[in-house]
């Protein structure tokens, strides 16, 4: 059974029939421009947000039907402004941790190895004493994650995460989904396919609230709707131009991150 | 923050037992007569002047008294009773309006200066673990707490909304009556943030599952006296018997 299935999701005139079912353990990115629905769509999936038509269902069982703190420990959400997703009750990072496994009612010694962990897992382990509110972006949003990896969810949904950050600050979000354990799920919602492309195994295009193109990223990214949508990734689209000029062989295809692009240039150089 | 760090026996009481004697001090103030509560005044500001930071404690706390001891006594002594005394041999005022604003305003001197002291040697974040810790409902300590946790935030916002708005044409250097005309340009921005805000802080506590059960655990609570308990107790037990005495005098 998969995790979590979608049919026939619609919400006001924002989504309109989604299906899609996520498999455990998945890396999956959903990928769309600005109001293509998918804030509206993280929330629903996660249970924050009812259906006005269709059905979400988590192990089998419709978000309803979840109690909330299970449905906390089963799903966490983690949104592009991590000042919005504080508590604003907790004064250091370790509490701000320690905050959602605290209102799980765990005993002391577990929220306590809950919290050591995720600040080891998210490199914040020197910043556990500070003021959340006093962190810059990047180290909030890992604050943030923290705080979700410490509920131990099966499901970790993250929308446009490194929307808001530097290339630096991105790029330590990305390595942590990079690196995140195979059994958690992970669904990475973005306007780019750049960060996404670094881990996920399965794109799915979200245009005016539908499901597009769904599939594995080089058919998802090459689908005409997706290009009209959110373009080519810059170094595909680089050998898109080469080609068009006449300096990309026939039948190498155009790569997709900086690693795929090192082997094409090599094959190009060499004939 | 009004939280400032205190070595003192104030600082290392548990903010519970704190807490029950600001209760026991406000139903002291409406019990004693006025004299009583003058002198439980002096004693709240000597006590506020002995903290580690007494100065500006102090000042905070005549600022905040100034305005509202001026506006009892004036309404008092010159609006409220036929006037029966001259001022100076010039201005007509009460007698009995003198003293009900000396009444009033040595009790609500008392009260502001328990509150500031409760507030001075409390850190928000130790009021909320030692209630968490109690088993008291994770919604209802919020509601206590979160105008201590607010005010920072406020702040911080305020100051950025009048650094925005001064940088688009905002004058805030002319006249009273020109920064009284300029207020709801900071104000609408800041309610208006704020509500925004609470929407999506709101999912963001229930999505970790805040107020899902009664109680709640936390880490490294803050410690209690031996003597805390009973002193609670005690102190409860007083405001009741306080409340009860004042309602009885009242009534009779």
């Amino acid at each position: 059974m998969a995790l979590l299935e979608v049919d026939g999701l619609a919400f006001g005139t924002i989504l309109d029939g989604i299906t899609l079912s996520i498999e455990r353990g998945e890396r999956l990115a959903i990928l769309g421009a600005n109001g293509s629905g998918k804030t509206t769509l993280a929330h629903c999936l996660a249970g924050w947000l009812p259906a006005s038509r269709g059905h979400v269902t988590f192990d089998g069982r419709a978000w309803k039907d979840w109690p909330l703190p299970r449905r906390a420990a089963a799903v966490q959400l983690v949104g592009q402004l991590p000042v919005q997703q504080l508590s604003g009750r907790e004064f250091t990072v370790r509490d701000e941790i320690a905050f959602g496994p605290g209102n799980l009612g765990l005993p002391v010694s577990e929220v306590s190895d809950r919290t050591a962990e995720a600040l080891e897992l998210c490199g914040l382990a020197h910043l556990a004493d500070r003021d959340p509110f006093t962190l810059s972006g990047g180290e909030q949003q890992r604050t943030v994650l923290a705080a979700a990896l410490a509920m131990k969810p099966q499901l970790l949904i993250l929308d446009e995460p490194v929307t808001n950050l530097d290339p630096s600050a991105s790029g330590h979000v990305v390595q942590l989904v990079s690196e995140l354990p195979p059994h958690i799920t992970v669904v990475w919602l973005d306007t780019s396919p750049k960060t996404a492309l670094e881990f996920a195994g399965r794109f799915i295009l979200l245009r005016n609230g539908k499901c597009v193109v769904d599939g594995l990223p080089r058919t998802v990214l090459f689908h005409p709707e997706s290009l009209a949508a959110i373009g080519l990734p810059p170094v595909a689209e680089a050998a898109r131009l080469a080609a068009e000029a006449g300096l990309w062989p026939d039948g190498l295809p155009y790569p997709l991150t900086l690693q795929e692009a090192r082997a094409s240039f090599q094959k190009v150089k060499h004939g | 923050m009004i939280y400032r760090t205190e070595r003192g026996w104030l600082g290392r009481e548990h903010p519970l037992t704190k807490l029950c004697l600001v209760l026991w001090a406000v139903s002291l103030m409406i019990a004693v007569p006025w004299p009583v509560a003058a002198f439980l005044t002096a004693l709240a500001a000597a006590l506020g002047l002995s903290l580690d930071s007494g100065v500006s404690w102090l000042r905070r706390w005549l600022l905040t008294l100034a305005p509202l001891a001026i506006s009892l006594f004036i309404i008092h002594a010159f609006f409220l009773h036929a006037p029966d005394l001259k001022w100076a041999g010039v201005i007509p005022l009460s007698r009995l309006g003198l003293l009900e604003s000396a009444s009033l305003i040595a009790r609500v001197g008392f009260a502001l200066g328990v509150f500031l002291l409760f507030l001075s040697t409390t850190h928000p974040s130790a009021l909320l673990k030692a209630l968490d810790a109690k088993k008291i409902s994770p919604g209802l300590s919020y509601v206590l707490a979160s105008p201590l946790l607010l005010i920072d935030l406020f702040a911080e916002r305020a100051k950025s909304i009048q650094a925005a708005q001064q940088t688009r044409g905002l004058s805030l250097d002319q006249s009273a009556l020109s920064r009284l005309l300029a207020l709801p340009a900071l104000l609408v921005p800041l309610v208006t943030l704020g509500l925004m805000d609470n929407q999506s802080r709101s999912a963001a506590l229930t999505g970790r599952a805040f107020r899902a059960l009664p109680f709640r655990t936390v880490l490294n609570p803050p410690p209690d006296q031996p003597h805390g308990p009973a002193l609670r107790r005690v102190l409860l037990a007083a405001t009741a018997l306080q409340g009860g005495l004042a309602l009885w005098l009242y009534w009779k």
